[in-house]
């Protein structure tokens, strides 16, 4: 034991000291933050309750749900009904019939499951789906089906009109049976659909990344700005109670001064991986390669870059856009970063050896001079060890996940005394925040909680768990037709974009790379001398 | 022993009783519900996060005693400390006694292991790491060295004696990763109740134990996790929600490590006995039990046997309820729980 931690241990008695820390330990009610000292006329640092003095409400940030604005039926195009267009459509309420008879069985066996229930009980958007683009024969078929379910009912139920299926999505966008598109192509499709749909005057709610290359992003930027539509992207993660209360902490300066941060991913199975299914129905008379392709490089039939299209640079954005965005846009909306004055990157293909090119272990490391911070991004898609997001600041430090914990820093000027005097500990936190506990106390599970824990999947509105997706497409519907921008627009979406791709160019093409923002210019520096 | 009157010692003193009073004034809420002050601990133990809540009605300091529990465990049980006991045990070291924490485990496994006929087994590592999970996958596996790897896994390998443990040969090792955690909830739960601490949630990555009433003054409430796999982004949500008195709930699972076979969804679980991944249609197996190593345990056996094999195992253990979510024959989640969990659940 080091001299200086005796000296400490001589300082508070252990009695005193584990006294603090169990009562620095965190009552439990949804939201909470404690307080220690009171009125009990001692020095000034004593006297003020923490939570008093740190200004942070123990509220929910969502004391609502944004009600629907009321308007016309949205008429809808669906733009790639793959795995994720699957899931946007249902979560704005539209499932395939066998997907509902799953549900119905379920319950039968087991009327405790709600499943059914809750997904009859999703909000009406008030749209219809018209119009239907995928390559892929049977991924055209089931959006077709999932079109005219609007009782959202099972095989033989009562349905609507289905969608028309379009071959192209050009013949979709000029068709003129739609007001609005989803987009959840792969990315190399992003850009060509969302500015087409842009031009056309039709609203774009296009996945991340937004674009695969810099000349994309700055084209479709111009297109949307030039159109006045309503633009989101498909974040749902902004749609997160944690981080809108993670920005009023930062707001509040609760922190002190921030100079690192560390967001990350990891993940350890296949499907994390991007080594998704191959359809048992895939093959070359069912999947137009041709369009799948598009203006990429001719390359021979293959299911496996159709259905795992992530690993190859012909189709996707690698780690950067597919991961690094999530956390960057969790960051960004807390901090207003904007794009990195320089990027650096590193990695390689460690694990996932199956002819992929892109890498299943990255970092990137993104500065920013201006606001003397850094922000560091670290992944690997073969550890699930569990790291939050951190930002750490000179008086505390704040992780931010599913939940939300401030610790205090040992060395910290704002909570030094608080400190000395043992009315802190820094191994405990200052300020939790635990949306939605209220119902239950804890959840047995054996799954990664890295999507959950990232705010992926779902937020929580007074103690109900709500579907993030849901919730961002609402907020884009009601943009809509409100004429007002959602809160991840071309702006955020450029912004992000744009740092991805300089992640990317830094590790492909072994170089610095900077932002000059004044000429709007991505600069690339010197490939590294190794003597 | 010396006391110090001096002014050091005053103030120790109103720093002590200081919090004490204002946890109590900061707790009305509760008081009035259950006349009990909650508490909340947390942190990272065995790879995964601890939680341990806990009511009382006067203030009892237990967050000392609980780091230096989990630090002993950690010091007997885990195979990520090269110099703890068990990695000792693996690596042949001469001498190695096993304290009471690696007794009790390594026997509650044995029981386990005979009981479920090997399907729990913490000889079978060797195995786990052979198949592995990664882009190979299932069945392009050189199988010829099963042979090898086998003879070195199986639950009469190990045994203890005279307060030893021992192994048939030195290749054989062991991991608990399987038990401890429910162990170690186990023993933070029988600490909590020796300071007359009655009611209580212990949780160490998902294996949770409670006693009494929560601090709303209900019975604890525990949501299980329901698994989906249809979508990259994966679905973390609640399939039911259950209320513990007095009991244990352990999940065991691989939701989304699974793979399509003639039409068939199976998971990527090793079956110790066989050698060969475990085709079977279960995607998460929960199991209420009294203790909750026991129920980490035979959630984890449970994932191997498979759906019939599993409600035989359960319907035939007094204390045991099962619930099962399994992959039905179109591959959609289908649930059996047994006749006795359905006291559990609420929602």
């Amino acid at each position: 034991m080091s001299d200086n931690k005796d000296n400490q241990e001589n300082k508070i008695s252990h009695k005193r000291r584990d006294l603090i820390k169990a009562l620095a330990a965190i009552p439990v009610l949804g939201a909470f933050a404690f307080g220690i000292s009171r009125k009990f006329g001692f020095d000034e640092a004593q006297r003020k309750n923490i939570l008093d003095d740190l200004n942070i409400s123990t509220e929910s940030p969502f004391s609502t749900v944004d009600k629907m604005v009321e308007g016309e039926k949205i008429r809808l195009g669906i733009i790639g009904y793959g795995i994720r267009g699957k899931y946007l459509m249902r979560a704005a309420g539209f499932a395939v019939p066998s997907w509902i008879d799953g549900l119905k069985e379920s319950k039968t066996k087991n009327p405790n499951d709600t499943r059914l229930d809750e997904f009859k009980a999703l909000e009406d958007l008030n749209i219809e789906i018209t119009a239907i683009c995928d390559v892929f024969d049977a991924h055209a078929n089931d959006g077709i089906a999932a079109s005219a379910n609007y009782f959202r009912e099972g095989t033989r139920g009562k349905m609507g009109k289905p969608a028309i299926r379009y071959k192209t999505y050009q013949q979709l966008i000029e068709s003129k049976t739609v007001d609005a598109v989803i987009i959840a192509t792969p990315d190399h499709l992003h850009a060509p659909m969302a500015i087409a749909a842009a031009k056309a005057g039709i609203h774009v709610y296009v996945e991340k990344c937004m674009t695969r290359t810099v000349e994309e992003t700055f084209e479709l930027e111009e297109a949307v700005k030039n159109s006045g539509i309503i633009f989101q992207l498909g974040h749902q993660g902004r749609q997160t109670e944690s981080y809108l209360k993670a920005r009023e902490i930062i707001q509040k300066n609760v922190l002190g001064k921030i100079s690192l941060i560390e967001v990350c991913t990891n993940r350890n199975d296949p499907n994390g991986a991007w080594q998704y299914e191959i359809h048992k129905d895939a093959n070359e008379n069912t999947i137009d390669w041709g369009l799948f392709t598009g203006n990429g490089p001719k390359r021979p039939f293959s299911a496996e870059r159709f259905f795992r299209w992530r690993c190859w640079w012909d189709y996707g954005t690698g780690l950067s856009g597919d991961l690094l965005t999530h956390e960057y846009d969790a960051i960004n909306q807390v901090l207003e970063l904007g794009i990195p004055e320089s990027v650096v990157s590193s990695g390689g293909v460690y694990f996932y050896k199956d002819g992929r090119e892109v890498p299943d272990v990255w970092q990137a490391a993104l500065e920013y001079p201006k606001r003397d911070l850094t922000l560091l991004y670290s992944a690997t898609l073969s550890s699930n060890r569990n790291r939050g997001k951190i930002i750490m600041g000179h008086d505390a430090t704040l992780e931010i996940g599913e939940n939300l914990h401030v610790y205090a820093d040992t060395q910290s000027t704002r909570y030094g005394e608080r400190i000395a005097a043992g009315i802190i500990d820094p191994k405990i936190p200052i300020y939790s925040y635990i949306p939605g506990r209220k119902k239950m106390d804890a959840v047995t599970s054996a799954t990664e909680a890295y999507f959950a824990g990232r705010g992926l999947l779902y937020t929580y509105i007074n103690g109900r768990r709500v579907d993030t997706t849901f919730l961002h497409i609402k907020e884009w519907l009601n943009g809509i037709r409100s004429n007002k921008q959602p809160s991840c627009d071309i702006e955020q979406g450029f912004q992000e974009a744009i740092t991805a791709h300089m992640a990317t160019i830094s590790y492909r093409e072994g170089v610095k790379v900077y932002w000059d923002a004044d000429k709007r210019q991505i600069i690339r520096g010197e490939p590294a001398k190794i003597s | 022993m010396k006391i110090n009157i001096g002014l050091g010692c005053f103030k120790s003193i109103l720093y002590t009783i200081l919090p004490l009073l204002v946890v109590s004034g900061s707790c009305n809420y509760f008081q009035e519900k259950t006349r009990l002050n909650y508490y909340k601990l947390g942190g990272f133990t065995q790879g995964t996060s601890y939680q341990v809540i806990f009511g009382s009605n006067e203030f009892i300091s237990v967050n000392f005693e609980i780091d230096s529990i989990l630090q002993e465990m950690t010091q007997s049980l885990s195979v990520y400390d090269s110099a703890s006991l068990i990695s000792r045990f693996n690596a042949n070291h001469p001498n190695v006694v096993p304290d009471k924490y690696l007794t009790d485990v390594v026997k509650e496994s044995i029981k386990i292991m005979e009981l479920t006929d090997g399907a729990f087994d913490i000889t079978a590592a060797p195995l786990i790491d052979f198949w592995g999970f990664g882009k190979t996958g299932y069945g392009k596996k050189d199988t010829s060295k099963l042979v090898k790897i086998r003879r070195n896994v199986g639950h009469k390998k190990i045994w203890l004696e005279n307060g030893k443990l021992y192994k048939a040969n030195p290749e054989i090792k062991i991991n608990l990763n399987a038990i401890a955690q429910g162990y170690t909830v186990d023993i933070l739960a029988d600490f909590l109740e020796r300071n007359n601490i009655q009611n209580y949630l212990v949780e160490i990555g998902g294996e949770i134990r409670t006693r009494g009433m929560n601090q709303e003054g209900e019975k604890w409430k525990v949501g299980i996790d329901r698994p989906r796999q249809d979508n990259p982004d994966g679905i973390k949500d609640i399939q039911t929600i259950i209320e513990l008195g007095n009991w244990s709930v352990s999940t065991s699972g691989n939701y989304r490590k699974f793979y399509i076979e003639n039409g068939n969804k199976y998971t990527h679980t090793i079956n110790p006995k066989t050698g060969y991944p475990a085709k079977n249609d279960m995607l998460s197996a929960t199991i209420v039990a009294k203790d909750c190593a026991t129920a980490d345990a035979i959630a984890t056996a449970c994932m191997v046997l498979g759906l019939e094999k599993s409600k035989s195992l359960v319907q035939g253990l007094k204390d045991v309820e099962g619930y099962f979510i399994y992959s039905g024959k179109r591959m959609d989640d289908q649930v059996f729980y047994t006749p006795g969990f359905e006291q559990f659940i609420i929602e």
